[in-house]
């Protein structure tokens, strides 16, 4: 048995809804008065919002399945699960790595693995992209750090 | 009217201009490439403006969004892709129009239709945003309550897909604006002890992530970052002659008023409008069998509606302080960053600033024009940028925008946590637009909830006994109930025929 994606999602939120109540208890303390609803208020409207949302998603899931249940058409074609969760770990290890050794010496590596993890079924030239790897870098630095005044990652190492 | 003349002679100054026809030229090329959008060119622009002068970063993201919204026509007219949502209908006779080879004349309509749209739709906005912000400045906590509210109902219930799908993506972002320091008291919630977190989640960093990074990653898994190869017939002269534009006149004013009345309504989405004038060009039309075969006035129709919402969106942005799309609400978060307060305080208190704000708006649709008319023949060129490179380039872009926020790794991994959130919504079919909207304005509503509440001693009948609030409540009551209730009347409606 193979549920609608909308059920999957309607419970997602109905999990999450619970782990945020949780949150609420934990982080707000304030109670509300008689003059102000005090700062649960938001978080609350926001629980309710979503916990009736994704119920009312779920139970539609479970018509839809009723009516028809042939599985939803997959939301990635064959492999692209896998190529968005290679192309997030990669956007994580540049983000990490930033932070470690630097923008000016971690870019031109990234940039180089990004052309070849979106580059598809074209054909690039492993020089080509190094050498434009390396001058987007520069290219970058120069005009953020000289022309805008806006300041990269040091990185732990050099900072 | 001094003061906008002298905005107009600002704006006019060498540097200035050349820094709008660079941005008009940038936005262009971001609106004209399928995937890529003047949202995100503005999100990617600006962590740039955070060490310029509030007017020079306005003229900059002003000129990048004037660009983008009239550039995605052009992939619409020539490869038979809109560049973005609302360029959807000119598709429809565009790209029939190039088959044929009368690219030339298509890409004309498309640029004047685009330059009517966005000048005519902004003198309005001129004229009427000091209006309606005087008269907003005689409304009380409980009328900003409800247009906040009215705001994130609409976005979320007319959004594309279900409309439980719309309300779940605005309490989410109900819940993120919760995170930081609340605005009556400033008590701490959600930081668990985070210092980072306790001026809440930089709108810049959700933006980069969840528009700049997930749609990159998740186009190209799912393989939409391929496009058909692009060509066009080049030829002498403008393309249109100014009998054109008599010929279709009716159709012009009937897709502006539409234009600017869905700009002005937050979360209509130009999309589905830009139908209705294409619609309503299409049933007006003594050859309508010649619509969908590469008739012109279907592209001045949906190109019109389009570029004038651009005016209307400036209205509630600058009169009222609330935005209408993701667009004006990154503009909003610029003053922001730039530590001014959007609203109708916002149009008396800095005068030259707004008057600014539609003075660059008006000289960076006649820069657009110009450079459009000029470089019309090399269009097909920005189509043919190899995606991966510029995709790349972005997303290290990105990155830099990320970390100048606050100089800190913190918003990188921010922008990472919620570049993942906005995959899984994607996966779920949930849309962004209501989540960006209730996260912008979520310290609003709750702010003046709460205000109205304490000045009411506690009460919340005032809610329902001011006019303006009472009205807007019940349209909020009736965007909900809606969609339900006419499927309901569908139902009835098919059994009474079935009997």
């Amino acid at each position: 048995m193979r549920v609608k994606r909308d059920t999957i999602t309607g419970l997602a939120g109905l999990t999450w809804s619970v782990i945020w109540l949780i949150l609420i208890q934990m982080q707000t303390t304030q109670p509300a008065n008689l003059l102000e609803p005090g700062p649960r208020l938001l978080p609350y409207i926001g629980l309710i919002v979503v916990f009736l949302s994704s119920l009312m998603l779920a139970i539609k899931g479970l018509r839809d399945w009723k009516k028809d249940p042939t599985p939803d058409e997959p939301y990635f074609p064959e492999g692209g699960k896998l190529k968005v969760a290679r192309s997030y770990l990669m956007l994580v290890a540049t983000g990490v790595l930033m932070g470690i050794f630097s923008f000016l010496i971690v870019a031109p590596f990234s940039i180089f693995a990004f052309i070849y993890d979106l580059k598809g079924n074209s054909e690039v030239k492993p020089l080509q992209v190094a050498i434009i790897a390396v001058l987007v870098t520069a290219g970058l630095y120069a005009m953020f750090v000289y022309g805008f005044q806006v300041k990269l990652p040091a990185g732990i190492l050099f900072n | 009217m001094g003061l906008y003349l002298s905005a107009l002679l600002l704006c006019l100054k060498p540097l200035n201009l050349l820094m709008i026809f660079a941005m008009v030229c940038l936005g262009i090329v971001f609106g004209a490439i399928p995937g890529l959008s003047a949202t995100l060119g503005i999100a990617l622009l600006l962590p740039v403006t955070f060490g310029l002068s509030t007017e020079t970063s306005f003229i900059l993201l002003l000129a990048i969004w004037i660009g983008g919204v009239s550039g995605s026509f052009i992939s619409a007219v020539l490869i038979g892709i809109p560049g973005s949502s609302s360029s959807i209908a000119t598709c429809f006779d565009g790209y029939p129009m190039t088959l044929k080879g009368e690219s030339n004349k298509a890409l004309a309509v498309g640029i004047t239709a685009s330059f009517l749209g966005t000048f005519f739709s902004v003198i309005l906005a001129t004229i009427l945003s000091p209006i309606i912000a005087d008269f907003a400045l005689t409304l009380g906590p409980w009328e900003y309550f409800s247009l906040c509210f009215c705001a994130i109902t609409l976005v979320a219930t007319l959004s594309k897909g279900n409309i439980w799908k719309g309300l779940m993506a605005a309490g989410l972002g109900l819940m993120l604006g919760c995170i930081g320091m609340d605005p009556i008291n400033g008590t701490q919630r959600f930081v668990f002890g985070n210092p980072n977190l306790s001026s809440g989640i930089s709108t810049v960093a959700q933006m980069l992530g969840m528009f700049a990074m997930c749609q990159i990653i998740r186009d190209s898994a799912r393989g939409e970052a391929k496009m058909p190869e692009a060509s066009a017939s080049s030829c002498k002269g403008f393309g249109i002659r100014i009998k054109d534009y008599f010929e279709n006149i009716r159709v012009i004013l009937f897709s502006f008023i539409v234009g600017l009345w869905i700009g002005f309504l937050p979360g209509m989405g130009s999309g589905i409008w830009n139908m209705v004038a294409y619609g309503y060009a299409k049933s007006t039309n003594k050859s309508k069998t010649s619509f969908g075969e590469g008739n012109p006035t279907g592209i001045w129709a949906s190109e019109t509606e389009n570029n004038a919402s651009l005016g209307g969106a400036l209205i509630p942005m600058m009169a009222l302080g609330i935005p209408g799309d993701g667009i004006t609400a990154m503009l909003i978060a610029a003053l922001t960053i730039h530590g001014l307060q959007a609203g109708p305080l916002f149009m008396s208190s800095q005068p030259d600033l707004a008057m600014l704000i539609f003075a660059c708006v008006l000289v960076a649709a006649v820069v657009t024009f110009i450079v459009q008319a000029i470089t019309k023949n090399w269009f097909v060129y920005i189509l043919r940028i190899p995606y991966h490179f510029l995709y790349s380039v972005i997303l290290i872009i990105a990155y830099i925008g990320g970390y100048g926020i606050s100089n800190t790794m913190f918003n990188i991994y921010v922008m990472l946590a919620l570049c993942l959130l906005s995959l899984f919504m994607s996966i779920g079919g949930l849309p962004t637009s209501p989540l960006v909207l209730a996260f912008i304005l979520s310290s609003k509503l709750e702010g003046y909830f709460r205000r109205a509440i304490s000045m009411d001693k506690g009460s919340y009948a005032s809610f329902f006994t001011r006019p303006l609030s009472l009205a807007l409540l019940v349209l909020d009551a009736f965007c909900v109930v809606w969609p339900s209730l006419s499927e309901y009347l569908k139902k009835r409606r098919k059994i009474a025929a079935n009997k």
